[in-house]
């Protein structure tokens, strides 16, 4: 089957055909992966701003010393290589592992630590440099509002919460699109953590490319709509 | 001498490791508007937000109505009593009304007094009609009246002002300085104003402060410093200023007649 042959075509066209079709007859199978998908990355997205907003308000507004390593760390930490984070992960929770007695190698759990180890740094950062484009005297007018602890935080939440939308699409983004730690931390157990992008992998290698594209397009249309989102932000934002 | 509402003694700023606010004496006496004029880093705002209990002190006391801050009254407490304009307009994320009545929500004040104690105040700053605009469609002008209304509707027991009208061009800031004079006649609440603009500073204030490297030179009516400055520095900060004082004076002339 040379590359320009009718046949490599009519193969590849009756994949995408079949996808589609898997898709609207609501396959039990690629429903499932895509919920695995979804439960897992937007957990793990989720757990990252609950630890990583607070933090990167903190690492915002506190000078000491060290400041700038850690800075420097969840830069780097945008470059992560999920690999390595399966791999430092998959080693820890081994049988005989420090962590091993959690017993949750090859779980959803472990995707999710992987994943939330991922987005971290990117809602840290993105926290950090939001806080940080803030006019300074913005927060001596909030407190000489009279504003608690608490209403102050909240009040300059509130004036970044379109880049705070921003970390958390650009955390989920990154994580429901990697492979390299949902594979080694997961295992692609069908019905449990199987997700879009194992998936993709195990069915183009079993030469299953109707499943591999339908998969392939339902990761594209979350992309899509995590674009699509922030930028209808984006255009809203200066009317609210 | 009536006992001051709000006095500072002997409060000194350290930044950087440098006195930008040298050791300093500064009574607030309640309905009095108090200046702080002098050159760009004088060190004028340091006093304010000082006063304000916005900066931490390098030695001193602030004293509240008999109140020190920071033992008898927490920073917390003292701000829910003052309110506090600064050059920029600083408002946050949402319409007019919303940001005027913020400082009330912060106070847990329910939404119907809010807006029963907002609209006058919208009134008095001819913001009415701005009432539902969101702040990204205010001019300069119009923010810094939102900015205005927000510290007014507090009713605050000392007011501070940061060269409120600095950022503003010149029409709308005489035409402000001009409505917010008459205000504070009316209204008689201590106030303490910064102002680089001695026409500002004598047509607002009952005293002037001339502070030059974090340090207050003279304090005493306007006139008095005008007419009568004690030293020679004192007469070369106000001096400077003397032409620009003309000026005004001539064009306020024009459109009373």
């Amino acid at each position: 089957m040379s590359p320009g042959s009718w046949d490599y075509w009519a193969e590849i066209g009756q994949g995408f055909v079949d996808a589609v079709v898997l898709l609207v007859t609501g396959d039990p199978e690629t429903w499932a992966i895509i919920r695995q998908s979804l439960l897992i990355s937007i957990s793990a997205t989720l757990a990252s701003m609950v630890l990583g907003v607070p933090l990167g308000a903190w690492l915002a507004h506190t000078r000491f010393p060290g400041r700038g390593v850690v800075l420097a760390i969840c830069n780097t930490g945008f470059g992560l290589p999920p690999v390595v984070v399966g791999l430092i992960l998959s080693i820890l929770l081994l049988r005989n592992g420090p962590l091993g007695y959690l017993n949750l190698r090859f779980t959803p759990t472990a995707m999710i630590v992987g994943q939330f180890i991922l987005s971290l740094p990117i809602v840290i950062n993105l926290t950090v440099v939001a806080l940080q484009q803030l006019n300074p005297k913005l927060r001596l007018q909030i407190r000489a509002l009279g504003a608690s602890r608490w209403q102050t935080l909240w009040l300059l939440g509130r004036e970044i919460r379109l880049p705070l939308l921003v970390a958390y699409m650009a955390g989920f983004g990154a994580v429901v699109s990697e492979v390299g730690a949902s594979q080694m931390l997961g295992g692609n157990l069908p019905g449990s953590t199987r997700v879009l992008t194992t998936a993709i992998v195990m069915e183009t290698g079993m030469g299953h490319y109707d499943r591999a594209m339908a998969y392939g397009i339902v990761l594209l249309i979350l992309v899509a709509l995590v674009v699509g989102l922030l930028t209808w932000a984006q255009q809203n934002d200066g009317h609210r | 001498m009536k006992d001051a509402l709000l006095r500072a003694t002997g409060i000194s700023v350290r930044r950087h490791g440098r006195l930008t606010l040298q050791p300093t004496d500064f009574p607030v006496r309640s309905g009095e508007t108090v200046g702080i004029y002098g050159p760009n880093g004088a060190g004028k705002s340091t006093l304010l937000q000082a006063l304000a209990g916005l900066l931490p002190l390098s030695s001193g006391t602030i004293t509240v109505r008999g109140q020190v801050l920071g033992k008898d009254l927490t920073p917390f407490a003292y701000h829910r009593r003052i309110a506090a304009v600064f050059q920029e307009p600083l408002l946050l994320r949402g319409t007019v009304v919303h940001n005027v009545g913020l400082g009330l929500a912060l106070r847990g004040v329910g939404k119907s007094e809010r807006e029963a104690r907002v609209r006058p105040v919208l009134e008095q700053l001819k913001i009415v009609d701005l009432a539902d605009r969101t702040i990204a469609m205010l001019s300069g002008g119009e923010a810094q009246r939102v900015s205005l209304a927000r510290a007014l509707v507090l009713d605050p027991e000392v007011l501070f002002l940061d060269e409120p009208f600095a950022a503003l061009d010149q029409p709308t800031r005489r035409r402000l300085v001009r409505e917010f004079a008459e205000l504070l006649r009316t209204r008689r609440m201590a106030t303490v104003f910064v102002t680089h603009d001695i026409a500002e500073a004598s047509l607002l204030c009952d005293r002037c402060a001339v502070l030059d490297a974090g340090a207050i030179l003279q304090d005493e009516v306007p006139a008095q410093v005008l007419e009568r400055p004690q030293t020679q520095r004192v007469a070369e900060i106000v001096g400077r200023e003397n032409v620009f004082r003309s000026s005004v004076s001539r064009d306020s002339n024009a459109s009373s007649g």
